[in-house]
């Protein structure tokens, strides 16, 4: 109920702010440039359409995510907010849950639209809807979910530009993680074998959401596959809140 | 009362507890997915190290990167770069493996687009065993795709007229479902070509039972007619060695006494030809034209004139003017007319299917024989050319193949 | 212990780069009763808000305790006793003061239709009726101060705590700030008063305690505070010249107030008797007689000046 509230409020500061409108219309150039490339032949063209929309979708959101995920918590602070809230009866784990969940919403909302820009546009070329892509755009959102949690939990204990890079490395890291698993698999000494298998469970593996290549190719992607990958976004962001709580706990705002 | 400092470390070690929980609940489902994503052939997994590598380094951005690549290595195609088409189309291919498209395209790009205007032997044989290299690496990481199995056959088959390797690629092509029907005809132009004339009769007649081609299919009938095309044909031997031997045209001596022996006999063909500029006025009718000559024949201008009377849209606002022509460009009757007046003399009424002319010529040049020295190059190319021709003859005849294999036991007609 | 707030030894120091300490509040003990209104006084930089956060939970202490309600500080459930007012607070520009309070309901845990039936009474009480459907990012800082001070009772809460209620307001502001927190205090609740504004603390507080540079230099009630141990004013009407100087040997000063009244001040109850006795001997009365009271602005400067030991 509390975490409700603080959610609500997140998300009305954050879909009026102006920087959100402004990326949302560069995201919807950007996956719209895809037309302009029309001297492909019939099959090369709309893979273009999709490969260009659905990274397009994955930069903005990327960008969407960090920005809300760095400034959630530190607006709060610097606005004296966060002083009234917590001198409410709200525990500090609330208080990160419920602007987290908020900005999930937004990022949802921005998602939505631009997914919805693209399955137009993939329609318009195709006359069909393509349900892996749609599966792809699912998948993208529940990615988004843990690159804002993770930019939200780096928050609570570095400067935003600090909190931006690291999001950044992260993210990067997350996903070469399948390289650097099968290297790691093929390097002779153990302990480096162990150390980089600890290192994929540690970092997010972001591979696992795309599955931009199926969508190019046509392949299918069974059902289960989608769900279960969801549901280890979902765990990752948690373990990353639970992380951001334990710092907001102990900060002195 | 408890202290503060008790109460914090009482609720790190609940967070604590917690994220351990969790944490060893997303590693046992990550395990679970990467089995899915083994099992569902989601993993690269049979990449080469230097690829995983540069996935890794581009992470997310994989398809898109190669794309983006795809798009500049069409740029690079259409100004010829070849220089960094070859390493783009490579980069493409290690980024997104399972794009057709960049097998076959590129493969074409190496096989014919760059081999054949190559003009060094030996780059032009390099870039047609890289096409074969590169369409055999992509079946590898495309197994089941009909596709890259028959570029790759055609490849053989077209360029390297080498139908013993042909053939198992396109049976292959035709071991995979959907595959279109002309995959069928080119295993049985391969058959005939290896002089397995019976099976490629059998094969046609599959064809045309199930409706894939017409009875009077031409490769059929002729079949029939006992016209075999065993080996390879002599048409595309010929090519070839046009082809190769042009690469040695550097080297082929021409002198200055053959040079202009070829110049005397050949004059006709270094001739200018005559060639006249003149005016017309173009009306409907014999009337209308007998007007005309009368006001001319009043002393108006032919320029003006034609600016207010002829039909001629093209040319009534240039004062009628016809620019410079040759003979043989015009309808006869007005090529007739026309060269048979003086210079600056009025025609009468030339009838043409067109209308009614009156023309006037202005300027006549006559006929010349270019110099030698103007047409040095254009001698010198038809000397090689005809050298080129002779060296192909005089090889093939001695049955010389430019590394076209041969067919073995492959009966001589 | 029925004490609302206290604190025991409460001290916050940071440790610099080099490990040197940076003291911001050293050994604060104090206790705030049931329905007082306390006064926290002290220069800017004094550690007054340090002390609110701490109160608040928003600090860990580096040293001693607080309570609050005897609980100790930072506990949730006590929280919705307490109200607090941050200095120069801003709030979600995009919201109305509805909205906004609705928000703060929720957090107290509020059903809607109690929060719905208090903010309406709320807004009516500091005066924000006609501004419920405004965006805040339209109010001025005198308004955002009373939305502040709505958020802070949404709860109804028994504690408000309030720091500089009235900074950065114009005249007529502080004012109404002022006139609200007095209705407040007459309505029973326990009231923490932080400023620097010595006018504002004095009119409206019980006791105050004076703070400089994290150390606590006096506390008292304001009697004890402002009147000066001895000497007594005496305000004549009706005097003359001879009168006066008469008068003038016992007293340290007169000073001419209109041609009726003089103000007289004595340093002692003798002199006082002397000068009582000149007047009755005279034709000028006696209007008032009452202990001399200083203004806490003078009290403040001198004991700021003269350190704790003054
Ligand atoms: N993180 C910090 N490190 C060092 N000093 C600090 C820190 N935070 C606050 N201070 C110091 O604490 C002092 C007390 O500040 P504050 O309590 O806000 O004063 P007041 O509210 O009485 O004006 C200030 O001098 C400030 O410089
Ligand atoms: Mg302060």
């Amino acid at each position: 109920m509390k975490a409700a509230a603080l959610a609500m409020t997140t998300f009305k500061e954050a879909i009026r702010k102006k920087v959100l409108l402004v990326l949302l219309v560069f995201a919807f150039i950007f996956i719209g440039s895809s037309l302009l490339f029309t001297y492909f032949s019939g099959g090369e063209e709309i893979r273009m359409v999709k490969d260009v929309g659905l990274t397009g979708l994955l930069i903005f959101g990327l960008l969407i995510s960090t920005f809300l995920g760095m400034s959630l918590i530190p607006a709060e602070i610097e606005k004296r907010i966060i002083y009234t809230i917590l001198s409410k009866p709200v525990r500090r784990l609330e208080v990160v849950v419920g602007k987290y969940l908020g900005a999930a919403l937004a990022v949802l909302v921005m998602v939505l639209l631009m997914g919805l820009v693209f399955m137009g546009l993939i329609f318009f070329k195709e006359h069909t809807l393509s349900p892996v892509a749609m599966l792809a755009i699912i998948l993208t959102f529940f990615e988004l979910l843990v690159v804002l949690a993770m930019a939200v939990t780096f928050s609570t204990f570095a400067s935003s530009t600090l909190s931006v890079v690291l999001t950044i490395f992260f993210y990067i890291m997350g996903s070469s993680s399948d390289s650097l698993q099968y290297l790691g698999g093929r390097s002779d000494s153990p302990l480096l074998k162990v150390a980089v298998k600890g290192f994929g469970y540690l970092i997010p593996n972001f591979e696992i959401f795309n599955i931009r290549s199926q969508v190019l190719h046509g392949d299918a992607v069974p059902g289960l596959y989608v769900l279960k990958a969801i549901i280890y976004g979902l765990l990752f962001s948690a373990a990353l809140l639970i992380v951001a709580g334990m710092f907001f706990h102990e900060k002195e705002v | 009362m408890g202290s503060l400092s008790k109460t914090v470390s009482k609720a790190q070690k609940l967070y604590l507890l917690a994220l351990v929980v969790v944490f060893i609940v997303t590693a046992l489902v990550k395990n679970n997915i990467e089995t899915d994503r083994t099992r569902y052939d989601m993993l690269p997994e049979n990449l080469s190290p230097s690829d995983q590598i540069l996935g890794g380094m581009v992470g997310a951005f994989r398809e898109i990167t190669a794309d983006y690549l795809w798009v500049t290595m069409d740029s690079f195609f259409h100004s010829g770069d070849w220089q960094r088409l070859v390493p783009t189309i490579t980069l493409v291919a290690r980024l997104d493996p399972k794009f057709i498209q960049v097998w076959s395209v590129g493969a074409w790009h190496f096989g014919y687009n760059i081999s054949v205007p190559a003009t060094d032997i030996k780059v032009k044989e390099q870039m047609i065993r890289q096409g074969d290299e590169f369409l055999a690496k992509g079946i590898e990481y495309n197994p089941d795709i009909y596709d890259l199995h028959f570029e790759l056959g055609w490849n053989r088959f077209d360029r390297q007229l080498d139908y013993q390797r042909a053939l198992p690629e396109f049976e292959a092509a035709y071991a995979i479902k959907d595959h279109p029907h002309y995959v069928r005809h080119m295993i049985a132009h391969t058959l005939e070509r290896l002089g397995r004339i019976e099976e490629s009769k059998k094969l046609w007649k599959e064809c045309i039972a199930e409706g894939d081609c017409a009875p009077a299919f031409g490769n059929y009938s002729r079949l029939v007619k006992g016209e075999y095309r065993t080996g390879v044909p002599q048409y595309k031997l010929r090519n070839r060695g046009q082809e190769w031997e042009k690469c040695l045209a550097d080297k082929i001596p021409v002198s200055e006494p053959e040079i202009s022996a070829y110049y005397n006999a050949h004059k006709d063909t270094y001739m200018d030809q005559e060639k006249i500029s003149a005016r017309h006025i173009l009306v409907s009718s014999r009337d209308a034209a007998v007007k005309v000559l009368d006001r001319l024949k009043k002393g108006e201008d032919f320029v003006a004139l034609a600016g207010k009377l002829s039909i001629d849209k093209g040319t009534h606002e240039t004062g009628g003017s016809l620019g410079l022509f040759p003979r043989g460009q015009m309808v006869p009757e007005f090529d007739q007319a026309a060269f048979a007046l003086k210079e600056g003399q009025v025609s009468g009424i030339v009838k043409t299917k067109f209308g009614y002319h009156v023309i006037k010529l202005e300027k006549r040049i006559p006929a010349r024989l270019k110099s030698l020295k103007e047409v040095r190059t254009q001698v010198r190319d038809a000397l090689v050319e005809g050298k080129i021709q002779a060296n192909v003859k005089s090889k093939l005849a001695a049955g010389y193949r430019w590394g076209v294999p041969e067919i073995k036991g492959l009966e001589k007609k | 212990m029925a004490d609302v707030v206290r604190t025991e030894g409460l001290t916050k120091y940071y440790l610099n780069f080099w490990g040197n300490k940076a003291v911001t509040l050293n050994d604060l003990s104090i206790s705030i009763s049931d329905g007082e209104t306390f006064g926290f006084v002290g220069p800017n930089g004094a550690g007054k808000t340090t002390t609110i956060k701490l109160l608040l939970g928003l600090y860990r202490p580096s040293k001693g305790k607080a309570w609050i309600y005897d609980k100790p500080v930072g506990d949730v459930a006590v929280k919705n006793l307490i109200g607090y007012l941050p200095e120069g607070p801003y709030y979600y520009d995009f919201l109305t003061p509805e909205e906004l309070l609705s928000f703060y309901g929720k957090l107290s845990g509020l059903h809607s239709a109690a929060i719905k039936r208090r903010s309406d009474e709320l807004l009516e009480i500091v005066g924000l009726s006609g501004a419920r459907k405004l965006q805040l990012r339209k109010f001025s800082k005198g308004m955002l101060q009373r939305v502040g001070l709505a958020q802070a009772l949404i709860s109804d809460p028994k504690l408000l705590i309030l720091d500089e209620p009235t900074s950065g307001l114009d005249p007529l502001g502080r004012i109404e700030i002022r006139d609200l927190i007095l209705r407040l205090k007459k309505e029973g609740k326990s009231i923490l008063y932080c400023s620097h504004l010595l006018n504002e603390v004095e009119m409206v507080c019980d006791r105050v305690a004076v703070i400089h540079k994290g150390n606590l230099l006096r506390m008292g009630t304001m009697e004890e505070l402002l009147s000066i141990e001895g000497e007594l004013e005496m305000v004549v009407r009706g005097f003359n010249e001879e009168l006066l100087s008469r008068i003038k040997e016992a007293s340290v000063s007169i000073s001419v107030l209109d041609s009726q009244e003089a103000l007289v001040t004595v340093d002692s109850r003798v002199n006082a008797d002397k000068v009582i006795d000149i007047v009755r001997g005279s034709s000028a009365v006696l209007v008032s007689m009452a202990d001399r009271r200083r203004s806490l602005e003078d009290l403040f400067v001198s004991i700021v000046k003269g350190g704790k030991a003054s």
